[in-house]
């Protein structure tokens, strides 16, 4: 029993932290050469979907440096401007810290809708980060786009990988 | 003391609520403070992105073998089905290829003579390696792909970046073993390039759509749609006369360009220099030559 608490305490740590690995995980899946035509532009943003996830399920497993750590990753990965990833996310963590009360412990459907706002907001904020860096209005429109793609494949992420991980989390 | 902890944990909860505003308004801070520094490009910054690019590249390899094995396999069994039509459409090939060859053969040789005489160097890019592409762009505002190689393979900055015998982008950014090529189809790419009917000058610039146009067009060149737009390779580094797209459109004197290469699905690239030794041009291959290099 005595032997048995270190592996265990591990075994916790090392629960604690896969929110931010399967997000980072999704992040790769959305940049992967999988062979769509135009799939590396309309990529759905899986990692924001994750964010959104953990950071109203899990706060203390999310917070907001890992948010912005995994931001940085995603925008090193994409080749996007340096810090708009990480700016997006921190963005959404906090958001979502703040409307926790509202939408934990609420049906599926709640949250999914919820993710419309917060799916829609990133898409307008990135535009507008872009458009400011490069001085140079292109068309939102695949930004739109893509958002809604990852509206749409949500609840696949959800049940396939975030609910799944949600249950082997150590309790809060 | 149970008085005391429950005190402790009362005023506890405020204050971690607080500094985890505190760290997200930090945090926000310095997203923006690094989006200021990626503007005026701080090289620092650059060495930290191909850094951990070179970190994630082995990742994304790995997970990238299983997903290419099941396409590939896939490929092969739909070929399996059509092999007879296959073999036949090949050989029909294969014979116009080497018609092709016989003129390119000649033509070369006739080539080398008048360079030698106008004093030009090498024109036909050789190829330096082929690499498969292990991350796509995964979102709408750049169009740049992660490469599985990098300075430890001899590629360096401003290579160009081919599918088959066709241009879609140049090294911007080296690791040690990945790199970044830019499309051009990228807000930021400009390529030197040359009108082949008409041999004029101009630069080939992205705008983040499909169709790249070109700028600096002297005023009085004739354009026709279809005409083949290939680089002008100044700088030495470029190879000259690779071809990258066909006149598209002309509205209101913006000439849009059609890219050769299918940017929108990538696998492996090519990366040459012109630098290095010549071999035969493979941009002779009719049908614009899609599917000549596809088996490297």
């Amino acid at each position: 029993m005595v032997a048995q608490a270190p592996w265990r305490r591990l075994d916790r740590t090392v629960r604690r932290f896969l929110p931010a690995l399967s997000s980072l995980l999704l992040g790769i899946v959305s940049v992967l050469p999988i062979g769509i035509p135009e799939w590396g532009v309309l990529a759905p943003p899986l990692m924001l979907a994750a964010v959104f996830y953990w950071s109203l399920t899990r706060p203390d497993l999310m917070p907001p440096t890992a948010a912005f750590a995994l931001g940085l990753l995603n925008d090193i990965m994409t080749g996007a401007p340096l810090g708009s990833g990480g700016l997006i996310l921190v963005l959404t963590q906090w958001t979502m810290r703040s409307q926790r009360r509202f939408l934990v412990n609420r049906p599926f459907l709640l949250l999914w809708a919820a993710f419309i706002p917060v799916a829609a907001a990133a898409a307008v904020l990135d535009w507008l980060l872009y458009a400011a860096l490069t001085v140079h209005a292109v068309p939102i429109g695949g930004a739109l786009a893509r958002m809604a793609l990852g509206f749409v494949l949500f609840p696949v992420v959800a049940w396939v990988v975030l609910i799944p991980t949600h249950r082997t989390l150590p309790p809060e | 003391m149970t008085q005391r902890s429950a005190l402790s944990q009362g005023s506890a909860i405020p204050w971690r609520a607080i500094a985890e505003r505190f760290s997200s308004l930090l945090l926000v801070l310095a997203s923006i403070t690094l989006l200021v520094l990626g503007r005026v490009n701080a090289p620092l910054l650059e060495q930290a992105k191909t850094r951990t690019d070179d970190a994630l590249a082995p990742v994304l390899d790995m997970v990238r073998r299983p997903l290419t094995a099941v396409r590939d396999n896939f490929a092969v069994t739909q070929g399996l089905l059509d092999l007879a039509a296959e073999n036949a459409r090949l050989r029909d090939e294969n014979a116009r290829l080497q018609q092709w060859q016989a003129t390119a053969l000649s033509l070369e040789a006739q080539n080398r003579v008048l360079r030698g005489m106008v004093d030009l160097g090498p024109g036909v890019p050789p190829v330096l390696r082929t690499e498969p592409i292990i991350a796509e762009p995964g979102g709408v505002y750049v169009r740049s792909v992660l490469v599985a190689g990098g300075a430890r393979d001899g590629l360096n900055k401003g290579q160009a970046a081919m599918v088959g015998p066709n241009l879609i982008g140049r090294i911007t950014e080296l690791g040690a073993w990945s790199a970044r090529v830019l499309l051009i189809t990228d807000l930021n790419s400009r390529i030197p390039v040359i009108l082949e009917g008409t041999r004029a000058h101009a630069i080939l610039a992205g705008d983040n759509t499909a169709h790249p146009y070109l700028i600096y067009l002297p005023k009085a060149t004739n354009v026709n749609v279809g005409d083949r737009v290939v680089t002008a390779g100044h700088d030495g580094v470029f190879p000259t006369g690779i071809a990258i797209g066909r006149v598209d459109s002309i509205e209101n004197g913006e000439i849009r360009i059609e890219p050769f290469a299918a940017l929108d699905r990538l696998e492996y690239v090519t990366i040459v220099d012109s630098a290095a030794q010549s071999a035969l041009t493979p941009e002779a291959a009719p049908a614009e030559g899609r599917g000549f290099f596809e088996n490297q």
